[in-house]
Protein backbone atom coordinates (compact mmCIF):
# COMPACT_ATOMS: atom_id res chain seq x y z
CA UNK A 1 0.00 0.00 0.00
CA UNK A 2 1.44 3.49 -1.03
CA UNK A 3 1.66 6.06 1.53
CA UNK A 4 -0.01 9.12 1.99
CA UNK A 5 2.82 11.00 2.51
CA UNK A 6 4.69 9.57 -1.04
CA UNK A 7 1.18 10.56 -2.83
CA UNK A 8 1.28 14.20 -1.44
CA UNK A 9 5.26 14.68 -2.01
CA UNK A 10 4.77 13.91 -5.48
CA UNK A 11 1.45 15.65 -6.18
CA UNK A 12 4.00 19.17 -5.00
CA UNK A 13 6.49 17.73 -7.11
CA UNK A 14 3.94 18.06 -10.13
CA UNK A 15 2.66 21.25 -8.82
CA UNK A 16 5.56 22.86 -8.54
CA UNK A 17 6.92 21.24 -12.04
CA UNK A 18 3.74 22.72 -13.62
CA UNK A 19 4.23 26.37 -11.69
CA UNK A 20 7.56 26.50 -13.11
CA UNK A 21 6.92 25.19 -16.62
CA UNK A 22 4.51 27.84 -16.95
CA UNK A 23 7.02 30.46 -15.55
CA UNK A 24 9.22 29.24 -18.09
CA UNK A 25 6.97 29.64 -21.00
CA UNK A 26 5.32 32.93 -20.16
CA UNK A 27 8.70 35.16 -19.59
CA UNK A 28 10.65 33.16 -22.30
CA UNK A 29 11.78 35.73 -25.11
CA UNK A 30 10.75 34.33 -28.82
CA UNK A 31 13.75 33.88 -31.04
CA UNK A 32 13.75 34.56 -34.41
CA UNK A 33 14.66 30.78 -36.53
CA UNK A 34 17.62 31.25 -38.60
CA UNK A 35 17.11 29.31 -41.23
CA UNK A 36 19.07 26.22 -41.48
CA UNK A 37 20.70 24.20 -44.17
CA UNK A 38 18.06 20.75 -44.81
CA UNK A 39 19.09 18.13 -42.60
CA UNK A 40 20.59 15.34 -43.31
CA UNK A 41 18.77 12.09 -43.49
CA UNK A 42 20.30 8.59 -42.85
CA UNK A 43 19.78 6.01 -45.36
CA UNK A 44 20.54 2.46 -45.77
CA UNK A 45 21.16 1.31 -49.08
CA UNK A 46 19.59 -2.57 -49.69
CA UNK A 47 19.45 -4.51 -52.71
CA UNK A 48 19.89 -0.81 -55.08
CA UNK A 49 17.09 0.70 -52.55
CA UNK A 50 17.82 3.69 -50.55
CA UNK A 51 15.38 3.30 -47.62
CA UNK A 52 15.48 5.93 -44.31
CA UNK A 53 17.51 4.10 -41.46
CA UNK A 54 14.25 4.68 -38.92
CA UNK A 55 11.59 2.75 -41.33
CA UNK A 56 14.53 0.41 -41.81
CA UNK A 57 14.67 -0.76 -38.09
CA UNK A 58 10.93 -0.14 -37.38
CA UNK A 59 10.75 -3.09 -40.19
CA UNK A 60 13.60 -5.22 -38.82
CA UNK A 61 12.70 -5.19 -35.35
CA UNK A 62 8.53 -6.58 -36.72
CA UNK A 63 10.70 -9.32 -38.65
CA UNK A 64 12.61 -10.01 -35.40
CA UNK A 65 9.37 -10.46 -33.12
CA UNK A 66 7.70 -11.95 -35.87
CA UNK A 67 10.14 -14.70 -35.98
CA UNK A 68 10.52 -14.97 -32.12
CA UNK A 69 6.87 -15.60 -32.72
CA UNK A 70 6.87 -18.51 -35.18
CA UNK A 71 10.02 -20.44 -33.28
CA UNK A 72 7.20 -19.81 -30.22
CA UNK A 73 4.99 -22.01 -31.83
CA UNK A 74 2.98 -18.33 -31.23
CA UNK A 75 2.09 -19.01 -35.14
CA UNK A 76 -1.69 -17.50 -35.73
CA UNK A 77 -1.03 -14.15 -33.67
CA UNK A 78 2.30 -13.81 -34.94
CA UNK A 79 0.46 -13.87 -38.20
CA UNK A 80 -1.99 -11.55 -37.43
CA UNK A 81 0.09 -9.04 -35.61
CA UNK A 82 3.04 -8.72 -38.57
CA UNK A 83 0.30 -7.43 -41.05
CA UNK A 84 -1.48 -5.19 -38.70
CA UNK A 85 2.53 -3.79 -37.68
CA UNK A 86 3.42 -3.61 -40.89
CA UNK A 87 0.23 -0.65 -41.77
CA UNK A 88 2.84 1.85 -40.72
CA UNK A 89 5.23 0.76 -43.84
CA UNK A 90 3.17 -0.04 -45.56
CA UNK A 91 1.64 3.62 -45.20
CA UNK A 92 4.71 4.59 -47.28
CA UNK A 93 3.75 3.84 -50.24
CA UNK A 94 -0.18 4.49 -50.00
CA UNK A 95 0.39 8.16 -49.09
CA UNK A 96 2.78 8.90 -52.24
CA UNK A 97 4.45 12.15 -52.78
CA UNK A 98 3.80 12.01 -55.97
CA UNK A 99 -0.09 11.35 -55.61
CA UNK A 100 -2.44 14.04 -54.99
CA UNK A 101 -2.52 14.60 -51.34
CA UNK A 102 -5.19 16.94 -49.43
CA UNK A 103 -3.15 19.67 -48.69
CA UNK A 104 -4.34 23.32 -48.18
CA UNK A 105 -2.71 26.51 -50.39
CA UNK B 1 14.68 -1.18 -0.47
CA UNK B 2 16.75 0.65 -2.87
CA UNK B 3 16.12 3.02 -5.80
CA UNK B 4 18.10 0.48 -8.38
CA UNK B 5 17.51 -3.38 -7.75
CA UNK B 6 20.04 -5.96 -9.54
CA UNK B 7 18.75 -9.28 -10.68
CA UNK B 8 21.07 -11.83 -9.18
CA UNK B 9 19.41 -14.59 -11.04
CA UNK B 10 19.52 -13.25 -13.73
CA UNK B 11 21.12 -15.52 -16.25
CA UNK B 12 22.42 -14.56 -20.35
CA UNK B 13 20.82 -17.48 -22.13
CA UNK B 14 19.51 -18.02 -25.33
CA UNK B 15 15.86 -17.28 -24.55
CA UNK B 16 13.28 -14.84 -26.37
CA UNK B 17 13.60 -12.49 -23.63
CA UNK B 18 17.73 -12.17 -24.01
CA UNK B 19 16.58 -11.19 -27.76
CA UNK B 20 14.21 -8.66 -27.21
CA UNK B 21 15.78 -7.06 -24.38
CA UNK B 22 19.65 -7.14 -26.67
CA UNK B 23 17.50 -5.97 -29.59
CA UNK B 24 15.46 -3.06 -27.57
CA UNK B 25 19.25 -2.09 -26.41
CA UNK B 26 20.62 -2.39 -30.10
CA UNK B 27 18.20 0.14 -31.62
CA UNK B 28 18.16 2.22 -28.74
CA UNK B 29 22.10 3.09 -29.16
CA UNK B 30 21.57 3.52 -32.98
CA UNK B 31 18.85 5.93 -32.40
CA UNK B 32 21.23 7.71 -29.91
CA UNK B 33 23.71 8.19 -32.13
CA UNK B 34 21.56 8.63 -35.31
CA UNK B 35 19.72 11.88 -32.96
CA UNK B 36 23.10 12.81 -31.84
CA UNK B 37 24.34 13.24 -35.79
CA UNK B 38 21.39 14.73 -37.25
CA UNK B 39 19.98 16.92 -33.95
CA UNK B 40 22.75 17.23 -31.87
CA UNK B 41 23.01 16.80 -27.60
CA UNK B 42 20.29 18.90 -26.60
CA UNK B 43 17.82 18.14 -28.91
CA UNK B 44 18.96 14.19 -28.62
CA UNK B 45 18.24 15.11 -24.61
CA UNK B 46 14.79 16.97 -25.38
CA UNK B 47 13.70 13.76 -27.63
CA UNK B 48 14.86 10.81 -25.03
CA UNK B 49 14.62 11.87 -21.23
CA UNK B 50 11.18 12.96 -20.98
CA UNK B 51 9.75 10.09 -22.38
CA UNK B 52 11.84 7.66 -20.07
CA UNK B 53 10.21 9.78 -17.12
CA UNK B 54 6.78 9.58 -18.39
CA UNK B 55 7.92 5.81 -19.19
CA UNK B 56 8.82 4.93 -15.67
CA UNK B 57 5.81 6.73 -14.06
CA UNK B 58 2.83 5.38 -16.40
CA UNK B 59 4.51 1.53 -15.58
CA UNK B 60 4.59 2.33 -12.22
CA UNK B 61 0.90 3.62 -11.87
CA UNK B 62 -0.37 0.80 -13.95
CA UNK B 63 1.54 -1.44 -12.18
CA UNK B 64 -0.05 -0.47 -9.06
CA UNK B 65 -2.79 -0.76 -10.46
CA UNK B 66 -2.01 -4.49 -10.03
CA UNK B 67 -1.74 -4.91 -13.59
CA UNK B 68 1.13 -6.98 -14.58
CA UNK B 69 5.00 -7.59 -13.45
CA UNK B 70 8.31 -7.90 -15.35
CA UNK B 71 9.56 -11.14 -14.40
CA UNK B 72 13.16 -11.98 -14.99
CA UNK B 73 14.82 -8.78 -16.07
CA UNK B 74 18.61 -7.59 -15.07
CA UNK B 75 18.10 -4.37 -13.48
CA UNK B 76 15.14 -2.77 -12.27
CA UNK B 77 13.90 0.66 -11.27
CA UNK B 78 12.13 0.28 -7.97
CA UNK B 79 9.33 2.54 -6.58
CA UNK B 80 5.94 2.74 -4.78
CA UNK B 81 6.55 -1.03 -4.26
CA UNK B 82 6.63 -2.24 -7.84
CA UNK B 83 9.71 -2.57 -9.87
CA UNK B 84 10.24 -1.22 -13.64
CA UNK B 85 13.29 -2.99 -15.42
CA UNK B 86 15.52 -0.03 -16.75
CA UNK B 87 15.03 -1.65 -20.38
CA UNK B 88 11.90 -1.36 -20.60
CA UNK B 89 12.26 2.74 -19.69
CA UNK B 90 14.87 3.11 -22.46
CA UNK B 91 11.79 0.78 -24.38
CA UNK B 92 9.81 4.29 -24.28
CA UNK B 93 12.29 6.56 -25.73
CA UNK B 94 13.18 4.11 -28.66
CA UNK B 95 8.77 3.73 -29.29
CA UNK B 96 8.59 7.58 -29.60
CA UNK B 97 11.80 8.21 -31.45
CA UNK B 98 10.32 5.53 -34.09
CA UNK B 99 6.81 6.46 -34.18
CA UNK B 100 7.23 10.48 -34.02
CA UNK B 101 9.64 9.92 -37.27
CA UNK B 102 7.43 7.46 -39.31
CA UNK B 103 4.36 9.72 -37.95
CA UNK B 104 5.98 12.77 -39.17
CA UNK B 105 6.71 11.15 -42.64
CA UNK B 106 3.55 10.05 -43.28
CA UNK B 107 1.69 12.54 -42.18
CA UNK B 108 3.57 15.28 -44.23
CA UNK B 109 3.02 13.47 -47.01
CA UNK B 110 -0.93 14.55 -46.49
CA UNK B 111 -1.17 17.61 -44.72
CA UNK B 112 1.96 19.85 -45.57
CA UNK B 113 1.07 23.21 -44.09
CA UNK B 114 3.44 23.56 -40.83
CA UNK B 115 0.47 24.50 -38.59
CA UNK B 116 -1.29 23.10 -34.79
CA UNK B 117 -3.05 20.50 -37.49
CA UNK B 118 -0.08 19.20 -38.87
CA UNK B 119 1.47 18.34 -35.50
CA UNK B 120 -2.21 16.89 -34.50
CA UNK B 121 -2.01 14.73 -37.58
CA UNK B 122 1.94 13.59 -36.70
CA UNK B 123 0.57 12.79 -33.40
CA UNK B 124 -2.28 10.76 -34.36
CA UNK B 125 -0.91 9.01 -36.61
CA UNK B 126 2.18 8.32 -33.66
CA UNK B 127 -0.21 6.73 -31.79
CA UNK B 128 -1.95 4.36 -34.18
CA UNK B 129 1.27 3.25 -35.44
CA UNK B 130 2.30 2.56 -31.85
CA UNK B 131 -0.61 0.98 -31.12
CA UNK B 132 -0.28 -1.09 -34.37
CA UNK B 133 3.26 -2.38 -33.13
CA UNK B 134 2.01 -3.31 -29.88
CA UNK B 135 -0.24 -5.72 -31.28
CA UNK B 136 2.52 -7.89 -32.51
CA UNK B 137 4.23 -6.88 -29.53
CA UNK B 138 2.48 -7.07 -26.55
CA UNK B 139 0.43 -10.39 -27.00
CA UNK B 140 3.62 -12.46 -28.00
CA UNK B 141 5.22 -10.85 -24.73
CA UNK B 142 2.38 -12.14 -22.81
CA UNK B 143 2.78 -15.76 -24.42
CA UNK B 144 6.38 -15.43 -23.75
CA UNK B 145 6.12 -13.99 -20.53
CA UNK B 146 8.58 -10.83 -20.84
CA UNK B 147 6.00 -9.46 -18.78
CA UNK B 148 2.59 -11.18 -17.22
CA UNK B 149 -0.89 -9.53 -17.65
CA UNK B 150 -3.11 -10.40 -14.57
CA UNK B 151 -5.91 -12.38 -15.81
CA UNK B 152 -8.16 -12.22 -13.36
CA UNK B 153 -8.95 -8.93 -13.44
CA UNK B 154 -12.84 -8.64 -15.20
CA UNK B 155 -11.74 -5.79 -17.93
CA UNK B 156 -12.01 -6.26 -22.25
CA UNK B 157 -8.81 -8.24 -23.82
CA UNK B 158 -7.44 -8.48 -27.51
CA UNK B 159 -4.91 -11.59 -27.54
CA UNK B 160 -5.38 -11.69 -24.02
CA UNK B 161 -4.07 -8.16 -23.38
CA UNK B 162 -6.29 -5.90 -21.96
CA UNK B 163 -8.01 -2.92 -24.15
CA UNK B 164 -6.57 -0.15 -21.78
CA UNK B 165 -2.62 -1.18 -22.36
CA UNK B 166 -3.52 -0.48 -25.93
CA UNK B 167 -5.24 3.26 -25.04
CA UNK B 168 -2.51 3.55 -23.14
CA UNK B 169 0.17 3.13 -26.00
CA UNK B 170 -1.87 5.86 -28.20
CA UNK B 171 -2.09 8.24 -25.01
CA UNK B 172 1.58 8.08 -24.41
CA UNK B 173 3.41 7.76 -27.81
CA UNK B 174 0.38 10.40 -29.22
CA UNK B 175 1.05 12.90 -26.36
CA UNK B 176 4.26 12.65 -25.90
CA UNK B 177 4.68 13.34 -30.01
CA UNK B 178 2.54 16.07 -29.78
CA UNK B 179 4.56 17.68 -26.57
CA UNK B 180 8.06 17.53 -28.04
CA UNK B 181 6.87 18.72 -30.83
CA UNK B 182 4.49 21.71 -29.62
CA UNK B 183 8.34 22.24 -28.00
CA UNK B 184 10.41 21.22 -31.05
CA UNK B 185 8.54 24.36 -32.99
CA UNK B 186 8.26 26.90 -30.65
CA UNK B 187 10.13 30.02 -30.86
CA UNK B 188 11.93 29.56 -27.55
CA UNK B 189 15.84 29.69 -27.00
CA UNK B 190 17.57 26.08 -27.03
CA UNK B 191 18.20 26.42 -23.51
CA UNK B 192 14.38 27.66 -22.65
CA UNK B 193 13.15 24.68 -24.84
CA UNK B 194 15.53 22.41 -23.03
CA UNK B 195 14.58 23.38 -19.37
CA UNK B 196 10.71 22.98 -20.31
CA UNK B 197 10.96 19.48 -21.70
CA UNK B 198 12.82 18.50 -18.49
CA UNK B 199 10.08 19.70 -16.11
CA UNK B 200 7.27 18.97 -18.07
CA UNK B 201 7.14 14.57 -17.51
CA UNK B 202 6.90 15.72 -13.68
CA UNK B 203 3.92 17.55 -14.11
CA UNK B 204 2.30 13.75 -13.96
CA UNK B 205 3.05 13.62 -10.47
CA UNK B 206 -0.84 15.75 -9.81
CA UNK B 207 -2.35 13.22 -11.41
CA UNK B 208 -1.04 10.41 -8.95
CA UNK B 209 -2.84 11.61 -6.04
CA UNK B 210 -6.24 11.22 -8.36
CA UNK B 211 -5.14 8.24 -9.45
CA UNK B 212 -4.57 6.15 -6.31
CA UNK B 213 -7.79 7.58 -4.82
CA UNK B 214 -9.78 6.51 -7.43
CA UNK B 215 -8.78 3.25 -7.53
Amino acid sequence: MIEFETILILMIVGFASLIFTLFLCLTGKKVSKTKKSRQEILRVKILNFRIKLIPFIYFLMVFILFFIGIFSNFIFNSIVGLIVALIPIMSYPIFDRKKDTISEK
Amino acid sequence: MSFIEINDSFGFSFESLTIFILMIFIVWIIFLIYSLKIYGIKKTFRYFFPIIVIGIIAEILAMANSGYYYPGYFIYISALSVSVPVIIAIGWSVNLFLFLHIGKDVATRIYKKRNFKQLFFISVFAGLFGVSFDLLEDPLAHYSNWWVWNQSIQRMYIFEVPLVNYLGWFGIIGGMTLLTLLIDRSSYSENRKLLINITTPFICFIFVGPYFLLI
